[in-house]
């Protein structure tokens, strides 16, 4: 948690927009307090993680990303959720030793708002901001954090009074921690898709 | 039922077609494999100016960059000198002493002499009779065998009669006087001993 708390600080010197980022949480407790109906719900979920490097040709990672969700709010209207997910890493853009860079943990803070047409499906968009570590094997760092903002839109599909499946597609603009060569802090941003399926549990 | 079977196969598909694909493992940044002082067998004179040392960072690809101004530097003398960022600030007369560049777990050290000046003597104008502005300097000689080498640091002038003192470069001190009786006194490295070969030297000006 320690580490959490670190990277939150790190992502909101990485955007440089503390205004957005207080914007974002007033938003996140006047919508939570409005609806009295709301309720927890527990989620997890499993996916294709696609992240290619700004202005870096041809680096990419493909792999894949678990889930594990909190949340608080409506299924039909407004929801905060938690969550926290793991990302397989296969590859070495930030390691100089020959082993793979490590794979990721990361948590993330979105606002999502679904939509009730009447029809059999609610479809969703969140909206948020993540933070993230990774281990890697440098002469002068060993481990590298990472913020992001996150925009999501899917589909909720409910089973039931208390489960629900979710499908989605998720877009986050990540930006890492300076890599430290002594003469220069270079930092490194990268566009990331994650198309993946879940399944909800609400209570 | 039949919804839960199918999203199992969904996520199961999002696995594979997450696994697919070319990874990249090509290291984005060079990392640093090493650092170096780049001057070897470092001597500088006891009144000199100022002296700057650099530094090279070598990297894995074999690239190198100029690291000096991001390095910590440090003496194992300081009486001997004081490191200023990278440049040697010579605080005493004579001596020798490792610098050391410092970063994480990077370092590189190498020795430093400092001749010693062993005797001096003040260049005086000839003709410092009238009021006006004069230009004076000091040279020594070191323990190298190297002789009337003008005195850059660790000088001072003083002098009396309000006359002005204005530090030129190279050593040349300009001194403007005014009428009367002016005495000119030269120190260095604060010797105060008057039995020492460095001891302070003073001549007297009478302006008209």
């Amino acid at each position: 948690m320690q580490q959490f708390r670190y990277n939150f600080v790190t992502i909101i010197s990485y955007t440089g927009n503390i205004f957005t980022l207080k914007k974002l949480l007033f938003t996140l407790l006047f919508s939570s307090a409005l609806y009295s109906q709301s309720h927890f719900y527990f989620g997890t979920s499993a996916g294709a993680f696609h992240e290619s490097f700004v202005d870096q040709d041809n680096v990419v990672l493909n792999t894949v990303i678990a889930n594990f969700k909190m949340g608080y709010g409506q299924q039909k209207a407004y929801a905060i959720e938690f969550s926290f997910d793991y990302t397989k890493n296969d590859s070495r853009v930030f390691s100089s030793t020959t082993t793979n860079d490590g794979d990721k943990y990361g948590f993330n803070l979105n606002l999502v708002k679904s939509f009730d047409y009447n029809i059999f499906i609610l479809p969703f968009i969140k909206a948020g901001f993540g933070t993230g570590f990774l281990e890697i094997e440098r002469s002068l760092q060993k481990k590298l954090s990472y913020g992001s903002y996150n925009l999501a839109g899917g589909i909720f599909i409910p089973l039931n009074k208390t489960f629900d499946l979710e499908l989605g597609y998720e877009y986050r603009y990540t930006s890492y921690q300076a890599i430290n060569t002594i003469a220069q802090r270079i930092h490194y941003k990268s566009h990331v898709s994650v198309l993946y399926s879940g399944i909800n549990y609400r209570f | 039922m039949k919804y839960i079977k199918h999203f199992i196969l969904g996520v199961t598909a999002s696995f594979f077609v997450g696994c697919g694909g070319d990874n990249t493992t090509t290291l984005l940044t060079p990392d640093i494999t090493a650092i170096a002082i780049d001057e070897s067998n470092i001597a500088v004179y006891s009144t000199d100016t100022y002296t700057s040392l650099h530094a090279t960072a070598t990297y894995t690809d074999g690239s190198t960059q100029d690291v000096s101004s991001y390095l910590i530097w440090s003496e194992t003398n300081s009486s001997l000198v004081h490191m200023s960022v990278n440049t040697i600030e010579i605080e005493g007369n004579g001596g020798d002493t490792n610098v050391i560049a410092s970063y994480d777990k990077f370092s590189d050290s190498k020795s430093l002499h400092v001749h010693k000046l062993t005797n001096f003597q003040v260049v005086y104008p000839s003709d410092v009779n009238v009021t006006g502005t004069y230009d004076f300097y000091a040279v020594g000689d070191f323990d190298n065998n190297e002789t009337n080498r003008t005195l850059v640091n660790n000088v001072q002038w003083s002098a009396t009669n309000d006359a002005t003192i204005e530090v030129g470069n190279e050593g040349i001190i300009h001194i403007t006087f005014i009428s009367g009786e002016t005495n000119v006194t030269t120190t260095v490295f604060n010797e105060t001993n008057t039995s020492s070969p460095l001891a302070p030297q003073s001549k007297i000006f009478i302006i008209e």
